[in-house]
């Protein structure tokens, strides 16, 4: 991320609540071109939330989610489509069509958005495979997957479009170490080329080797939004507590 | 009703899948096939065994092809099949829609800018709507049929006769009927499925309950709603006695 960077997201004072109980209370992040933002927060915080209502999935009650200066409240479920062929979402499990192969799951969007005939498909999703250590796995159903693999897939399906932002949904949890290595390598192959995106994560390694900022979750509102060296070197007792927990023993 | 509509205003707008529909007529249509000529083909036969030894006593055993033929055209047939077809496949959208919705397929479906209404809904609820009056026609046929084989085994009624009397009862409007409220079940029994299933919560626990709740659901709605269609049709299409 350059000085310059121009925002391409922005949210204002975003507040949802689930009966009495309010998960957001004002949330306001904004995110820069080739910007990786990484956001933690504790469980049922509401990180994944803020990815859902930046693509439509769930309503915010108030606030305002803007992307290239274009107001995305109240858009119908039709105006989305178009909003989430340059959004795209890595869900947690991947959330892969498990009826479909990985090559099918890969061709849908290609199918559903662009002109490209079946010869042209087929090198697009092997391409992508590749970029994603998966080459030649186009016959495999999702059930034949490893969860690592799943969730391979499903970032090689969300970026097929090659869109403008990526939305990651904890992409690493639940994997072991290896995976968790390859699928932050597949991240940082990814920012080499100008990723744009948010990570929400746990995971405290990758969420340091790929961010340019992290953003932490607490009561509702984004607490900070720093560089992970400032992250690092803060003496803020929330954020100590909440990154570093061990140091409190 | 908020899914119906949508549907139906949907139903106009590209893009299409024909593709999927042709897959689901199969689903919906082929693979019920076998278990409607089995229930249709039992069914004709104890119609035509009770009706023969009940009206043997008044000396009406004459009367069993009139009788069996106008009961399976405009009732047993259309309703029978549908109670089926709402146990097979309302079931199976239901859980199969529940089952995407809880392992978040239906959210990766919006997050890749396609509808589910689309792909999901309005492929189903159209190929219910083509394949249950199909299903129908076909049930009632083979009712009549296996009433007649009974009715010539069991009953001594000559089967050129049975058809014969059979023939000349049945009218068009009679099977017409039969069909048309068919389709009114197969949009309800579809849209129900797909409703409950998208909005189906609570893990594999949720799958189940909204499995059995869509199949109790359609079964009921087909046993009332058959009740208002047949004083419909009495009032506008059957002839006055």
């Amino acid at each position: 991320m350059s000085a310059q960077s121009q925002s391409v997201l922005m949210i204002k004072d975003l507040k949802k609540t689930f009966g009495t109980k309010a998960v957001h209370r004002g949330i306001d992040i904004e995110l820069f071109e080739n910007e990786v933002l990484a956001l933690f927060g504790g469980s049922g915080a509401g990180k994944s939330l803020i990815l859902r209502s930046i693509i439509g999935l769930e309503s915010p009650d108030s606030g305002a989610i803007s992307w290239r200066n274009r107001n995305l409240s109240g858009l119908s479920e039709n105006q989305w489509i178009d909003i989430r062929k340059r959004i795209a979402y890595v869900f947690q499990n991947g959330a892969l069509f498990d009826s479909l192969t990985v090559f099918e799951n890969l061709a849908y969007p290609l199918r559903e958005h662009t002109q490209m005939n079946e010869e042209q498909i087929r090198a697009k999703v092997a391409e992508t495979l590749a970029m994603v250590d998966m080459p030649g796995s186009e016959a495999l159903l999702p059930s034949e997957l490893s969860g690592g693999m799943q969730k391979r897939v499903g970032l090689a399906r969300a970026m097929i479009l090659e869109p403008e932002i990526i939305l990651f949904d904890e992409p690493t949890a639940g994997l072991d170490p290896s995976n968790t290595a390859r699928f932050v390598q597949n991240i940082l192959k990814l920012k080499a080329r100008g990723l744009t995106g948010i990570f929400v994560t746990h995971d405290l390694a990758s969420a340091f080797a790929v961010a340019d900022r992290i953003a932490i979750l607490h009561e509702g509102k984004i607490y900070c939004a720093e560089s992970p060296e400032k992250i690092r070197q803060s003496n803020d007792p929330i954020i100590r507590n909440f990154l570093f927990p061990e140091e409190k023993t | 009703m908020h899914l119906g509509v949508q549907a139906f205003r949907e139903l106009f707008h590209r893009p299409f899948y024909p593709s999927l529909l042709v897959q689901q007529v199969y689903r919906i249509g082929v693979e019920s096939l076998g278990l409607v000529l089995v229930t249709g083909l039992a069914t004709g036969s104890v119609m035509a065994l009770q009706f023969g030894y009940g009206m043997a006593k008044f000396g009406g055993k004459l009367y069993v092809p009139k009788i069996v033929a106008l009961t399976i055209a405009r009732e047993i047939g259309p309703v029978f099949t549908s109670l089926l077809v709402a146990g097979r496949i309302g079931s199976g959208i239901a859980s199969e829609v529940a089952s995407m919705k809880v392992t978040q397929q239906i959210d990766a479906m919006r997050a890749l800018g396609t509808s589910p209404i689309k792909r999901i809904v309005i492929p189903r609820m159209l190929a219910a709507m083509i394949a249950l009056p199909i299903l129908t026609l076909i049930a009632d046929y083979v009712g009549l049929f296996g009433a007649m084989l009974v009715a010539s085994s069991e009953l001594g009624i000559n089967p050129e006769f049975y058809w014969a009397k059979t023939l000349e009862t049945l009218r068009l409007y009679d099977l017409s009927t039969g069909m048309a409220k068919t389709a009114v079940f197969a949009v309800f029994i579809s849209l129900v499925a797909c409703w409950r299933g998208l909005n189906t919560e609570g893990g594999t626990q949720g799958v189940g309950q909204s499995t059995t709740w869509v199949v109790v659901v359609s079964s009921v709605f087909i046993m009332i709603s058959d009740f208002f269609l047949t004083k419909l049709f009495i009032l506008t299409v059957y002839p006055r006695v």
